[in-house]
């Protein structure tokens, strides 16, 4: 499902408690803020070869296990992000897969989360998740090593 | 009347020395008393609400604020996230074997 994408208005009653149901409009984010974060979502894949999803929504009691949850039922978890934010409960939760946790350690992925708690302290979520995401992306990249590339430098 | 009883009775009717003046019927007076106050109302209601309802007409409304929104990878499994912690055995299972549930990493943080 794509960002901002529109249910019909036909389309019955709606389960508020589902995730994947189609969003009504863009959530707690502006469509300007939607494009950048998906931009910035974008580039970060090019760069550090990994999979980065976020996601904004209402957690349970134990948000770890949800987020995990969440992260397992992506498309290809080993090589997934997944960033878990509950404005209400005020839960920030970074999730890397197996493949993912060999390029981006648990520091680094705390470091990020630092960076986007103060973001989100200030109310600015676009703004924390554009810099988590960039954080991520950037301590992911691997460095090309001339002995292991076949490009010509 | 003189100017000094003038000043203690209230003003009625057309003062002495000034060009009558037609008595305002009641639906004059009714207007001026509610209907130039209901139009005051009523503009400063549409400045006051006009950006929220021209954004609910866009379906920007904040009623979206509190749904739920998936950027980047979107999962495919929904019955596997949605079904709860305590799912039967019956719900579909996540795809990720139970073991690799303890390898992932990440951090949290709450603020």
């Amino acid at each position: 499902m794509s960002a901002g994408e529109l249910a019909p208005a036909s389309s019955g009653k709606v389960d508020l408690t589902d995730p994947f149901r189609p969003v009504h409009g863009t959530g707690p984010l502006t469509p300007y803020e939607i494009d950048r974060i998906e931009r910035v979502i974008r580039y970060a894949r090019q760069n550090s070869g990994l999979d980065y999803s976020v996601f904004i929504g209402q957690t349970e009691p134990d948000s770890r296990a949800y987020a995990r949850r969440l992260h397992a039922a992506l498309p290809d978890p080993d090589r997934t992000v997944l960033v878990f934010v509950d404005l209400g409960s005020r839960v920030l939760e970074i999730v890397t897969g197996v493949a993912a946790t060999r390029v981006l350690g648990d520091n680094e992925c705390r470091l990020a989360a630092a960076t986007m708690q103060s973001n989100f302290v200030a109310h600015d979520l676009a703004g924390g998740l554009t810099a988590g995401i960039q954080q991520l992306a950037t301590a992911a990249t691997q460095a090309p090593t001339l002995h292991l590339s076949d490009k010509p430098y | 009347m003189t100017e000094l009883v003038s000043m203690l009775v209230p003003l009625q009717g057309t003062l002495p020395g000034w060009p009558t003046v037609a008595q305002p019927s009641a639906v004059q007076v009714l207007g001026l008393l509610f209907g130039v106050p209901l139009i005051v109302i009523i503009v400063i209601s549409l400045i006051g609400k006009g950006p929220e309802l021209i954004r609910a007409g866009r379906g920007e409304d904040q009623s979206a604020a509190g749904e739920p929104l998936w950027l980047g990878a979107a999962p495919a499994d929904r019955g596997a996230v949605t079904a709860g912690p305590d799912a039967p055995a019956a719900q579909p299972v996540p795809a990720r074997a139970p073991e690799s549930a303890t390898t992932v990493g990440g951090a949290s943080v709450r603020w």
